[in-house]
């Protein structure tokens, strides 16, 4: 195919790029500088012969940031003859458009079907050949650049297949190998399995040993059940001689005795020795009538004592407590009688004192002079001596005051002109404010006329005043109050009635009279008081006596008897009573204690012939007669109930399971058990059980030792246990051994395919590298072959000037190296697509670097190529393009700026 | 008549797993199913526990195994429950180990040498509630149709029939050995009110009147064993409408989940939260007890960029172990045969040269339309037979789902593993 024609809307940073209606030839030279656009070209020339990749407008890296959508048409001529346009644009879903002879057709985003046998990832290797292509034989193998022109058939995205094949062939090896050597997964896991195997082997056998021991074990316990048991039966025996028989003969004596007693109920409460107990009662019955026969001669002589107490002591006794009343009467009347005398010379001595004062105030004092001055009012006559103090008082202060008026007169106190000049101010001021209808002016002229008007009226009264006072006035004033000086006076002396006052105590009333009248009235009710206790004192003397005369009178006694003579004879005849009284009372205990002791010993003697009454009937009861050999007997059987009961107390301290001892020895008995044994078999019996003892350990031991292991053996891991661990190791081995064999089929089918592959495609390629090889190197190198020797991995060059074919590496030199690179890359191409649409080629600078005389066969070549196969060559040279455009070539510029 | 009916209980079975805690788990398991079967039996208060074959797994039943077996059988009989136990291909009658051996208690009743037994069933009362035919298997192999060999029955009594049997038409049945084969139609007219089977480990009812039952195995042993296990509660007081219950008393169940679409997950944290999203989804379908402990198998497919990864053992070990912890199961297992790399593979099988060629080349293989050339069957590490025709056939299994990662190693897409 030829494109014939191209279109770009907007692909990446080209614009509106338009080769127009001139068909390009089979050779267009792209010229234009780095970064030009001429990648971006080739890039929209594959999107418009496959489509949009990727085929979404956000993720396509050729979507303009300015927003247009990728876009552009392309027109091509096919080899086959006919004529396509196809136009593509990538907005949010791709869409494009082919018009052919046969009619226009959607794509959406499909490949033409002319490109369809070369896919869109190998064309955009194999049909762009870059100088760096060449730049990189330098450094690959070329081993490795050989895998990659047959197998890949150029395809740089391809490993070399030995590459893969080698890896999957180590990776296979490590997992297991025929051989033994090194190290592999599958064999170590075969290396556990067969240690599990071993293991396995070793549980069976543990099962099995297990097995056996539990057998032993259970072998072991039946035996030591058997050995138990005999044991039991040997102890028992034993046991039977050496425990129960004494037991056993014990309670056959008891028994027996039992039998002795007999009924147990007739003899119960007994004494041990009913004939030693009737005597006993009978010497107590005995005592007790001797003790009662005794106890009325005691009874006299406390009667006699209770009879001494008379009605007298009685009387005595009963006044006991007046007696004990007047002695302490008595004992206290000697020193009332002390105090009455000294009242008595009290009494005297303020008489005496009342007649001095008196005779200070009365001139006779005599008569009842001193009831009547003791009845004069003292209060009286001090209130009426204060009045007279006060008139005469007021009258010396009177004449001082005259005295001094009489040397004298002072000074005018207020100024009349003061007064009448506030009165006319205020006058004044009180006339401005009504006449200016001022009330402040007002109220202050009234308070100045008010004040000037009361001065003047002030001066008035004290100038009328001292006018009266002047001149006779004093004596009257004199005189008056003389007179009633004179009048107090008189009022204190009429409280004296007509007592005769004494001229100087008239004089100093306010002294001498005030003071001894209160003295006799005081000195007065002394005496009373003091008269008053001494005749109380002598009243309380009479009492004592006439009480002291009444009680003897009262308790018999005679004579004439002062009050202390009296209370001492009633006092012992009081202690006599009493002593009397005392030993009455212990008389009528003594008698009490008699009478209890009497019934006491009545009641024991109705006990004892009651106990012995019922004594005689339990022997009776008993069914012995109540004789001398009854009474045996009797002593007999109880003395054989005793022993019983205290051997059976013995058999059960010492055998406290003593029932169960019983419920053997009844078992035995059942059996027929023989309860007695010679010593020597007894002996044997004994030995029997220790040895059995013995033989029972030795097995217990054994059957613990067993069950240990048996233990230790159930704890160990199981035949299925470690199945499955050897099921699940071989799960892992299968899978092992299954991927590594899939690795190794992987890798042999890497190898057929690649073996395939050269056949089919090696001879032609190799045909038509080394047509291209003659012509690049003008019949220097006219073929490239594979050696088929060794593994088919290396080319030769044969060429007409040399002796065989060489190998294609170094020495060989590198100019050479890279004509057969291209002529290899260039046979590719023509085997890839022949017999079909040949797809245009793209050569990018490719001879840049090479020297003038290859560079222009290359040229050569690329001209006569572009007669089969459209070309486009990149460029950023002008020469290149000059020489390219001479030969017929078109010349697309690029700008840079484009 | 009220009874138990389980099977294929495997005792000792050996479980293969990741790791020996999880392999102890999973033998306890079994025994604490049949525990939890006794005691549903006990607090049911059946008449009789019918066991269908292959109670214990080989003829190697392991001491303590034994031991625990015979606890149960005791506990049955002192609750006065009938066992009746019908052999199967597993625990054949005949020979010197097998059930023969035990020394079962009286109330245990072993049908273990191809001949049947009729079996009354007491009830409570000293009566007889029931009965129950059985026929166990005498050897490992046996071949001929067990189910004809029991009587017809007759009576007023319900009666069952008890064997160890592949049903032709029993779902599952392909991934079992044809022992003691029977047809559906015969045991239908066979005039039973019940056919209690076993061998076939998926839970099923072949036909309702009369009932034909598998219960299913007692607890699942492989990822093939997936759904909750247990065993049937019968009660065929009524014969014309008997009660029939599965009851779960498998402590472990195994489930498998298939995961893709893990194109994304290029870490294994994310890897991992794909797998714990699918497993809460799958969890929220069906419900069941929090105790429940899970055996999970986690089948990775697709296209993955972790594909390389998951074909290193050490890197699934890793994997699977963080998957146990985040899904909270006893044991995760991970297959990884279906991932492949994310390549655009039928894009790259056009291409003119060595990996187009490979890729067809492999797909040529793939349908049978050419060979591996060359193949020296000696240097397979795996080929069960070195018949040609064996040895494509293996070529073929290896190479399923190889496309990708061949293209991946090509390319160089993190080829090398």
């Amino acid at each position: 195919m030829r494109i014939e024609r191209i279109r770009v809307d907007c692909f990446g940073r080209l614009r509106d790029l338009d080769t127009g209606p001139e068909a390009l030839p089979g050779l267009v030279v792209v010229l234009g500088p780095n970064e030009a656009g001429k990648s971006t070209l080739f890039h929209f020339l594959t999107s418009m012969l496959y489509g949009f990749q990727p085929a979404t407008r956000e993720r396509n890296p050729y979507a303009p940031w300015d927003g247009g959508d990728p876009s552009g048409a392309i027109g091509i001529q096919l080899d086959g003859g006919g004529c396509v346009d196809v136009e593509r644009r990538l907005l949010s879903q791709p869409s494009a458009r082919m018009d052919t002879d046969q009619g226009a057709e959607e794509l959406r985003n499909r490949a033409l079907p002319w490109v369809a046998h070369i896919p869109r990832a190998v064309f955009r290797q194999l049909y762009a050949l870059t100088l760096a292509e060449l730049a990189a034989l330098e450094e690959d193998t070329w081993g490795q650049v050989q895998d990659r022109l047959i197998g890949s058939m150029g395809a740089s995205d391809l490993r070399g297949i030995r590459q893969v094949v080698a890896e999957l062939e180590q990776e296979a090896g490590e997992l297991w190998r025929p051989t033994r050597r090194g190290n592999q997964r599958i064999r170590d896991i075969q290396e556990e399995l067969l240690a599990l195997r071993a293991k396995r082997r070793d549980a069976l056998h543990r099962d099995r040993r297990l097995r056996d021991v539990v057998r032993e074990v259970a072998d072991l316990r039946d035996r030591l059940r058997d050995a138990r048991e005999e044991r039991q039966r040997a102890r028992i025996t034993v046991h039977r001689i050496q425990e129960l028989a004494p037991v056993r003969r014990q309670l056959q004596r008891i028994r027996a005795l039992e039998e002795e007693a007999g009924d147990p109920q007739s003899l119960m409460g007994l004494p041990a020795d009913p004939a030693a107990s009737v005597a006993e009662l009978k010497g107590k019955k005995r005592a007790l009538l001797r003790r009662l026969a005794e106890l009325d001669p005691e009874r006299e002589v406390p009667a006699a004592a209770i009879a001494a107490v008379g009605p007298r002591e009685e009387a005595t006794l009963a006044a006991a407590d007046p007696i004990a009343a007047l002695g302490a009467q008595v004992a206290g009347l000697g020193s009332e009688r002390a105090r009455l005398a000294s009242v008595e010379q009290e009494i005297r001595d303020i008489d005496r004192r009342l007649d001095s004062a008196a005779a200070r105030l009365v001139a006779d004092p005599e008569g009842d002079v001193l009831d009547r001055l003791a009845a004069v009012p003292v209060a009286q006559v001090r209130e009426r001596v204060r009045r007279t103090r006060e008139a005469t008082d007021e009258r010396r202060i009177f004449e001082a005051a005259r005295e001094r008026r009489q040397r004298g007169r002072g000074p005018e106190s207020y100024p009349v002109f003061a007064g009448v000049l506030g009165l006319l101010v205020g006058v004044v001021l009180i006339v401005m404010g009504l006449a200016f209808d001022s009330p402040p002016t007002t109220t202050v002229g009234g308070v100045t006329s008010m004040f000037g008007l009361l001065v003047l009226l002030s001066r008035l009264s004290t100038r009328r005043g001292g006018d009266g006072a002047g001149s006779g006035g004093d004596e009257a004033v004199l005189g008056r109050l003389r007179n009633e000086e004179e009048q107090a006076k008189d009022a204190v002396l009429a409280l004296f009635g007509d007592l005769d006052l004494p001229p100087s105590a008239l004089a100093e009333l306010d002294g001498v009279v005030l003071t001894d009248l209160e003295r006799i009235q005081d000195l007065t009710r002394d005496r009373a008081e003091r008269t008053r206790v001494a005749e109380a004192l002598a009243s309380a003397a009479h009492q004592v006596d006439e009480a002291a005369s009444g009680l003897a009178s009262a308790l018999g006694l005679t004579g004439e008897l002062d009050a202390d003579s009296t209370a001492r004879r009633l006092e012992s005849e009081l202690r006599r009573a009493e002593r009397l009284h005392e030993t009455a009372a212990a008389a009528t205990r003594e008698l009490a204690r008699l009478d209890r002791e009497s019934l006491r010993l009545r009641a024991e003697l109705e006990e004892v012939q009651e106990a012995l009454d019922e004594l005689r009937g339990r022997v009776s009861g008993a069914g012995e007669a109540d004789s001398r050999e009854g009474w045996d007997r009797l002593r007999q059987r109880l003395e054989a109930w005793h022993r019983a009961r205290q051997l059976r107390e013995e058999l059960v301290r010492t055998h406290p399971d003593l029932a169960e001892l019983q419920e053997r020895i009844r078992e035995a008995e059942e059996a027929g058990e023989s309860w007695t044994l010679d010593d020597s078999s007894l002996a044997a019996q004994q030995a029997r059980e220790e040895e059995l003892s013995e033989d029972v350990e030795r097995l217990a031991a054994q059957a613990e030792a067993l069950e240990r292991d048996a233990a230790h053996l159930r704890e160990a891991e199981t035949a299925d246990f470690i199945d499955g661990e050897i099921a699940s190791l071989q799960e892992t081995e299968a899978a092992l051994l299954r991927e590594r064999d899939r690795r190794w089929v992987l890798a042999h089918l890497l190898r057929q395919a690649d073996h395939r592959f050269r056949e089919e495609h090696q001879p032609d390629l190799m045909r038509r590298a080394g047509a291209h090889l003659d012509r690049l190197t003008s019949g220097r190198y006219t073929r490239v072959t594979v050696d088929d020797v060794g593994d088919g991995s290396r080319f030769l060059l044969v060429g007409p000037d040399l002796p065989g074919p060489i190998p294609l590496a170094p020495p060989i030199s590198t100019g050479t190296l890279e004509q057969a690179y291209l002529s290899l890359r260039l046979a590719i191409v023509d085997h890839l697509d022949q017999g079909m649409e040949r797809l245009p080629l793209f050569v990018d600078e490719l001879f840049v670097n090479w020297d003038e005389r290859r560079r222009d066969r290359g040229l050569d070549i690329l001209k006569a190529l572009s007669r089969e196969r459209q070309l486009f060559t990149f460029t950023c040279h002008a020469h290149i393009a000059r020489d390219l455009e001479s030969g017929g070539a078109r010349v697309l510029v690029l700008d840079a700026d484009r | 008549m009220r009874f138990v009916h389980l099977a294929d209980v495997h005792l000792d079975t050996p479980f293969s797993g990741r790791s020996q805690p999880v392999r102890r788990r999973l033998r306890e398991a079994s025994r604490e199913a049949l525990g939890r079967a006794v005691d549903l039996a006990i607090r049911e208060d059946v008449h009789a526990v019918l066991v269908a074959g292959d109670l214990f797994d080989g003829e190697l039943l392991s001491f303590p195994t034994e031991r625990f077996l015979l606890e149960q059988a005791h506990r049955l009989g002192d609750n006065g429950i009938t066992m009746v136990y019908a052999t199967g291909n597993h625990d054949p009658g005949h020979g010197e180990s097998g059930p023969r051996r035990l020394p079962w208690p009286p109330n245990v009743r072993v049908a273990g040498d191809g001949t049947p037994q009729r079996i009354a069933i007491p009830d409570r009362e000293g009566g007889t509630c029931g009965f129950v035919t059985a026929v166990g298997h005498a050897s490992p192999g046996e071949r001929s149709d067990l189910a004809r060999r029991l009587p017809r029955p007759a009576g007023e009594l319900p009666e069952v029939a008890l064997l160890h049997t592949q049903v032709h038409t029993s779902l599952g049945a392909e991934a079992h050995h044809a022992y003691a084969p029977s047809e559906l139609t015969y045991l239908l007219r066979a005039g039973y009110d019940y056919w209690a089977l076993g061998h076939v480990h998926v839970r099923q009812t072949l036909a309702e009147d009369p009932p034909v039952v598998y219960p299913g195995n007692l607890q699942g042993r492989t990822h093939a064993d997936t759904g909750p296990r247990g065993c049937i509660l019968v009660d065929l007081s009524d014969r014309e409408a008997p009660a029939i219950s599965f009851r779960a008393l498998a402590p472990v169940r195994w489930e498998t989940i298939r995961v893709d679409g893990l194109e994304e997950a290029d870490t294994l944290d994310r890897l991992e939260r794909r797998v714990a999203l699918a497993w809460k989804a799958e969890r929220e379908q069906e419900r069941a007890p929090a105790e429940t402990e899970w055996m999970v198998r986690v089948v990775l497919a697709g296209p993955c960029p972790l594909w390389k990864e998951l074909r290193r053992e050490e890197d699934r070990a890793t994997l699977a172990s963080e998957l146990t912890e985040l899904l909270g199961a006893l044991d995760v297992s991970v297959v990884h045969d279906a991932v492949h790399p994310v390549l655009p593979v039928e894009e790259h099988r056009n291409r003119p040269d060595v990996l187009g060629e490979a890729l067809r080349l492999l797909e040529e293989i793939q349908k049978g339309e050419t060979t591996l050339q060359g193949m020296d069957p000696g240097t397979l590490a795996s080929l069960a037979s070195e018949e040609p025709g064996a040895v494509d056939a293996y070529v073929r299994r290896l190479l399923e789902g190889c496309d990708g990662e061949l293209a991946a190693r090509m390319l160089d897409r993190d080829g090398g593993a």
